[in-house]
């Protein structure tokens, strides 16, 4: 795999790179900004003014600069294609809808805020087209690094300690994984994971060694993804953080890490030449998620530590749709990538606004608030009734294409096939149980005062226009399948 | 009048929206808004009566694309709205326009959030319409869940006082049910295949998964395999046969009908009972019966035992049973069994009793709800032993207890007579699928239901009038009361004293239904 070094091609590479280089120069001013201005408050409208403007531009060029085919950049270490431009836009969105949520009065240091906040993005963006494995590293660490300290910054000592926490699993698992890949290339002798000389190496020359690598850097994204067994600090970390922040992390890292794990799971499948079933680990390890996860929500008694719990199980049912290994699973996956994007952040958001004016923290503190704002009381019922899977909600969509991409998969034995079938729906009864905890509290539950009505803002109207799009997802799913159904997966 | 069905499920979701605009201080707008609906769908089904045409099927059929979404590379999924009555489903669409009529006026007086109250009422009576509507099956399946959460909410927020408990129970029952016929669903929209366009259509309507030509080679409809002992085919029915059978309920799965229907207030008590139990039955006969044709003739005596269990045990139960609605819950499992039974069975007799059996115990249980509620908005009271000679002081309520009661007992001349007879009598035909015993059985069940209702006439109504301090509150019936009660009770003569125009509608599907069953009969 010896590539010319021409700076021509480097030169012509960063053409495709324009978002990437939009979201570094949006950071590198809003550090800048925050030099300037020590103001809070006016430091706070620049800096969020600053981010919009980037994250919108990035979101443009990603559209402008859409890739027709797979492009591969800067000798192999990026790889262009519009699947990763799905999921970079699904990561970019997230971010708009993290600054819509982040509230003046709650964020102490806006600058360090928006620039960790775009750090990630940025990691995000660069892992998601990442196609070797120092690219993968580094774009990883650009992920984690600001995640340790997003979940810290200005939340006391409960944040310190999550963010400690998560800093030394994260650690730990960063070099599990470059253990990992170490032992990968002394394997295959490249670091070019969708390269045929790594894949024929893989396949002539299985080692035990390969095996075990491939399962150290499979465990460091199922750690990104928060999936079982590696979900022990999305409990702790949610909780500590922000409404906002918890929102972040349940989505932007999380998806970016399953573009990256579907697209390395495709390379260690060796197009179905392993003699490992990843298939069935995947589903074994989706269902684990699953169950783990509901049965993990059912005794929660904290709004965000429930939601903690929640992320973990759509993140099992997020890496169900890699087992079928084919084209429509994948389908799925985007589908199912951005609806969970939205019923997350709808219910998130209903969650931070009663957080903030009325300082609901449990479930229990529910109780009774419907009549605060009926408005969000529905926005909040319909994000969590997507989340079980219900219909009339964009969810009961994602779950039909994900199902019935399994269904039809030859990747599982039909036994095998069955039973992730039957699992799988039947935690949604127990997903029912405790996601409608929170509307059985809003409205059933009596409380003796009348709660104080909820300010209308722009988060209750962005609040409202989630739900609005997961009801639409649901008439109308053809609107982003037919816009899935153009891109294709190309390993 | 082509849009005559949409027209009947969607006004009352159109009327949701409405009344999400109103001020929520306007109780009487609410009232009035939902009154109007179901008066308008009222009138929307008499000008549907009149105009149908006979020696058709499908009455009233619409097709409009919904999804159309190829899905890599085995082909396009398709669902269409798509809706149309037949002989099955146009006598229950009837009933529930008629129940949910009663059960708007029988809410008239509710206070508590009147416009949340009044929204998912007009919600659930969409979802109902629509499901009893639909023949593409996701949508038929939408409509499905749509019921849920507005029930779930009803029962939760306006039930009484172990409400929280009975709400919650309903919907995991319901829900774990739902995910049973879901899996089902999925997997027959995959395997069932229609070739149009040199493309493979995969679809959800029920008509395309009933034609046998259309079980796609190789998949799992046309496979032999066996696991566990039984194939594919023989899972799926029973999935749907315990999915749909929690639904209406049949014993082993009815434990959560007691505790809602307890729980539930007396309109939602009468929606429940008179038209949710409905969907199972619907869906066996709509669903189960014609695409599982095979199974149906191989489970047929399991089938029809649980039916009988239903009968004998419900009966028991409700024998058994200390407080007034209570002993309706239990009535209604048993009332439902004859409907497994008379689908069991196989014939044209059966079949046809267990559609009029769907449509006369809506009726009649809507009856004996609404009398429950009349005691207890008076006393807040259902122990039955805390009454005895209300025939002194509730004259009129009397009268109709006794017609609701002899009705539910299956007396001649009422509508329950004719549809336990024809259950009978197809159980009892030689061409039947299930052996001879099972309905003479179920015969007895009518005994047990003569005993149950007969002696709590005796203890409520006969003997000398005990107060046990609501002596003055036993007013009799109120002229809304005797409204909604009267029309009921004319309803259920009517039916049973003039049975042959219902019949007519029916039995052209019980007889193609019946067909469709013999025509996989081994000779």
């Amino acid at each position: 795999m010896q590539e010319a070094y021409s700076i021509s091609e480097v030169k012509g590479g960063l053409a495709y790179l324009l978002p990437e280089l939009t979201l570094t120069a949006g950071i590198l001013l809003i550090i800048i900004a925050g030099i300037i201005w020590h103001n809070k408050s006016r430091l706070w409208e620049i800096s969020i003014t600053l981010f919009v403007i980037t994250v919108l531009m990035a979101g443009f060029l990603t559209v402008y600069a859409w890739p027709q085919n797979s492009i591969r950049l800067f000798f192999g270490f990026i790889q262009q294609t519009d699947f990763a431009a799905y999921f970079k836009l699904l990561v970019l969105t997230g971010c708009a809808l993290t600054a819509g949520m982040s509230r003046k009065k709650s964020v102490e240091h806006p600058a360090e805020y928006f620039t960790l906040v775009l750090s990630v993005a940025l990691g995000s963006t660069l892992f998601i087209t990442s196609n070797h494995a120092l690219m993968f590293l580094l774009s990883l660490e650009l992920i984690s690094l600001p995640s340790y300290m997003l979940t810290a910054l200005g939340r006391g000592k409960g944040g310190a300690e999550a963010g400690l926490k998560y800093f030394l699993f994260g650690s730990t698992v960063t070099a599990v994984m470059i253990f990992g890949w170490s032992l990968l290339y002394s394997a295959t002798g490249t670091f070019d994971f969708t390269s045929s000389a790594f894949i024929d190496q893989l396949t002539q020359n299985a080692e035990p060694t390969a095996y075990l690598a491939s399962a150290l850097i499979i465990a460091g994204l199922l750690f990104k993804v928060s999936a079982v067994p590696f979900h022990l600090w999305a409990p702790d970390t949610y909780q500590a953080a922000s409404a906002a922040i918890a929102a972040f992390f349940s989505t932007v890292p999380k998806l970016a890490g399953l573009a990256v794990l579907a697209k390395i799971l495709l390379a260690f499948h060796l197009f179905g030449q392993s003699p490992v079933p990843f298939a069935a680990i995947v589903g074994v390890l989706s269902m684990a998620s699953i169950t783990l996860g509901n049965v993990g929500a059912l005794r929660q008694k904290h709004a965000k530590r429930l939601m903690a719990y929640s992320s973990i199980a759509q993140a099992g049912f997020l890496l169900l749709a890699l087992v079928p290994f084919d084209q429509s699973g994948l389908y799925a996956l985007q589908f199912y990538s951005a609806v969970y994007l939205v019923m997350n952040f709808a219910t998130f958001y209903v969650i931070g606004q009663f957080e903030h004016h009325q300082n609901v923290q449990t479930v229990e503190d529910f109780s009774g608030r419907a009549g605060a704002s009926w408005a969000l009381a529905l926005v909040i019922t319909t994000g969590l009734i997507a989340l079980i899977g219900l219909p009339p909600t964009g969810g009961f969509m994602a779950k039909l294409f994900l199902f019935s991409s399994l269904w039809s998969s030859t990747s599982v034995s039909p036994t095998l096939r069955l039973v992730f079938l039957i699992l799988g729906l039947l935690n949604t009864v127990v997903a029912l149980f405790y996601y409608l905890k929170i509307p059985y509290y809003l409205f059933v539950k009596d409380r003796q005062d009348k709660p104080k009505s909820l300010p209308w803002e722009l988060q209750g109207v962005l609040s409202v226009l989630l739900a609005l799009a997961l009801l639409v997802a649901f008439v109308l799913p053809g609107l982003l399948m037919g816009w899935i159904n153009k891109t294709t997966f190309v390993l | 009048m082509p849009y005559l069905l949409s027209l009947l499920i969607f006004s009352p979701l159109a009327a949701v929206l409405l009344a999400g605009l109103l001020p929520s201080r306007k109780h009487q707008w609410f009232r009035m808004l939902a009154l109007a609906v179901s008066i308008g769908q009222l009138l929307a089904l008499i000008a549907l009566f009149n105009s149908l045409s006979p020696n058709i099927n499908l009455y009233y059929a619409e097709q409009v694309r919904w999804l159309n979404i190829s899905l890599g590379t085995w082909g396009v999924l398709q669902a269409n709205y798509l809706v149309a009555v037949d002989g099955l489903s146009l006598p229950l669409v009837a009933l529930s326009v008629v129940v949910l009529l009663i059960a708007v006026i029988s809410s008239w007086h509710e206070q508590k959030n009147v416009k949340g109250y009044f929204m998912l009422v007009l919600t659930l009576n969409g979802a109902i319409i629509g499901s009893f509507c639909a023949l593409d099956m996701l949508l038929f399946y939408v409509f499905f869940e749509f019921m849920l959460i507005p029930m779930y909410f009803l029962i939760g927020i306006w039930g009484g006082a172990r409400r929280e408990y009975a709400s919650v129970k309903f919907l995991l029952y319901t829900l774990f049910g739902s995910i049973l016929i879901l899996i089902v669903f999925i997997g027959l929209y995959l395997g069932v295949g229609v070739v149009q366009f040199g493309q493979i259509l995969h679809s959800f309507s029920v008509l395309d998964w009933q034609d046998a030509h259309h079980h796609m080679a190789g998949s799992w409809l046309t496979s032999s395999e066996t696991y566990g002992g039984f194939t594919l085919k023989a899972w799926a029915f029973l999935f749907l046969l315990v999915g749909f059978g929690i639904k209406l309920p049949t014993v082993p799965f009815h434990t959560w009908l007691p505790d809602a229907h307890v729980e539930a207030s007396t309109p939602i008590s009468v929606i429940l009972a008179a038209l949710l139990l409905k969907v199972g039955g619907y869906g066996l006969a709509r669903v189960v019966l014609p695409v599982f044709s095979a199974e149906t003739i191989q489970f047929s005596g399991l089938v029809g035992g649980l039916g009988v269990v239903s009968i004998v045990y419900g009966g028991f139960n409700a024998l058994a049973s200390k407080d007034l609605k209570r002993l309706i819950a239990y009535s209604s499992v048993s009332h439902m069994g004859f409907v497994l039974l008379g689908l069991a069975s196989g014939t044209t007799e059966g079949i046809a009793g267990a559609v009029y059996q769907m449509v006369s115990h809506g009726i009649i249980t809507s009856m004996l709800f609404l009398i429950a509620g009349v005691l207890y908005d008076r006393t807040h009271d259902r122990l039955i032993d805390n009454y005895s000679g209300l025939a002194t002081v509730m004259p009129r309520y009397t009268a109709l207890i006794m017609i609701a009661f002899f009705a539910g007992m299956g007396l001649p001349g009422f509508s329950g007579f004719i549809a336990e007879v024809l259950v009978l009598l197809g159980g009892f035909n030689p061409l039947s699928l299930v052996p001879v015993w099972l309905p003479a059985l179920a015969a007895s069940g009518l005994l047990l239901a003569a005993g149950y209702f007969a002696w709590t006439i005796q203890r409520m109504l006969y003997g000398p009038f005990v107060t046990k301090g609501f002596a003055g509150t036993l007013t009799d019936l109120t002229s809304r009361e005797r409204f909604m009660l009267v029309s009921l009770a004319i309803l259920t003569l009517w039916l049973g004293i003039l049975p042959q125009g219902l019949l007519s509608l029916i039995n052209p599907f019980a007889e193609g239904l019946s067909r469709l069953l013999s025509d996989h009969l081994v000779p």
